[in-house]
């Protein structure tokens, strides 16, 4: 019975952690299609104003329109495109084509190449001061769905 | 402690079940900044290039750069920006200005003006036929069904 009630804690915390990602770099592909990353590189959204999405046998996006993704671990996305997704000592992006991404000490994301990112006090995003280049966007995730 | 277990399991359905993601409509507002918002009209993400975020009291975005954000009494958007936001009586979301956001009978979302989206059996989005409009995209959690 306690193994059981163990399962479930781990169960509960498990779903509570998935259910919580944190702040994304999206990067747009082609025809207004984008995908967003998490700072791990794993593909958390995908926006798409037209063309086809193709998945891997592990359901994995591999394909946007025409842009391929590919991936270099279970996750983790090594290319959209012709960007290259790099990743620092801490598996955390730090370049996504040539553009630099940096952390805070509270390791959330600071910079999007020039654009330099500001929280509040619980974390919320309060401004972009400069502006994100023009094929990187940041995400910020307000709420989980509920339908 | 069966009491106590039966809470736990009832908690992980319940975090599970929110744990399942659902289809949102992108909208765009101005200097490249968007909004997604859920079918039934939570604001789950924001896109920003630049600006300003605002948010009140019960940690609801109230205004993305120049753009407010307003809602109902239930808490669903009802305007972003001059962009109005309508529903049906299934609280669904049915007019984003005067673009038409249409659904099936699984409740997924199939038009969006008049950009057609298809799925595949595991209701993941494998197609869109035709263009969103301008200030509109469909956005979803690839792989997840």
């Amino acid at each position: 019975m306690r193994k059981l009630l163990l399962w479930f804690v781990m169960f509960s915390a498990f779903t509570i952690v998935n259910a919580s990602p944190s702040d994304a770099i999206e990067v747009f592909t082609s025809d207004g299609n984008s995908v967003s990353l998490s700072t791990a590189g794993k593909i958390f959204y995908l926006n798409m104003a037209s063309g086809a999405a193709v998945y891997d046998s592990s359901s994995r996006i591999i394909q946007v329109g025409n842009v391929a993704i590919t991936y270099s671990g279970v996750n983790r996305v090594s290319k959209i495109g012709n960007d290259s997704i790099n990743y620092d000592a801490s598996n955390r992006i730090n370049k996504i084509g040539d553009i630099k991404i940096a952390y805070d000490f509270a390791n959330r994301i600071s910079k999007i190449g020039d654009a330099a990112i500001a929280y509040d006090v619980v974390s919320r995003i309060t401004r972009i001061t400069g502006k994100t280049p023009d094929n990187l966007r940041f995400v910020s995730v307000i709420e989980q769905p509920q339908n | 402690m069966r009491k106590l277990l039966l809470l736990l399991v009832m908690f992980s359905i319940f975090n599970a079940a929110h744990a399942l993601s659902s289809d949102a409509i992108e909208v765009f507002i101005s200097h490249g900044n968007s909004v997604s918002i859920s079918t039934i009209g939570k604001v789950l993400r924001l896109n920003i290039t630049s600006g300003a975020i605002a948010y009140d009291n019960l940690n609801r975005v109230i205004q993305v750069g120049d753009a407010a954000v307003m809602y109902d009494e239930s808490s669903r958007v009802i305007q972003i920006g001059n962009i109005s936001v309508k529903y049906d009586q299934s609280s669904r979301v049915i007019n984003i200005g005067n673009i038409t956001i249409s659904y099936d009978f699984s409740n997924r979302v199939v038009k969006i003006g008049d950009a057609v989206i298809t799925y595949d059996s595991l209701s993941r989005i494998i197609n869109i036929t035709g263009k969103t409009p301008d200030n509109m995209r469909f956005a979803t959690v690839p792989g997840q069904t």
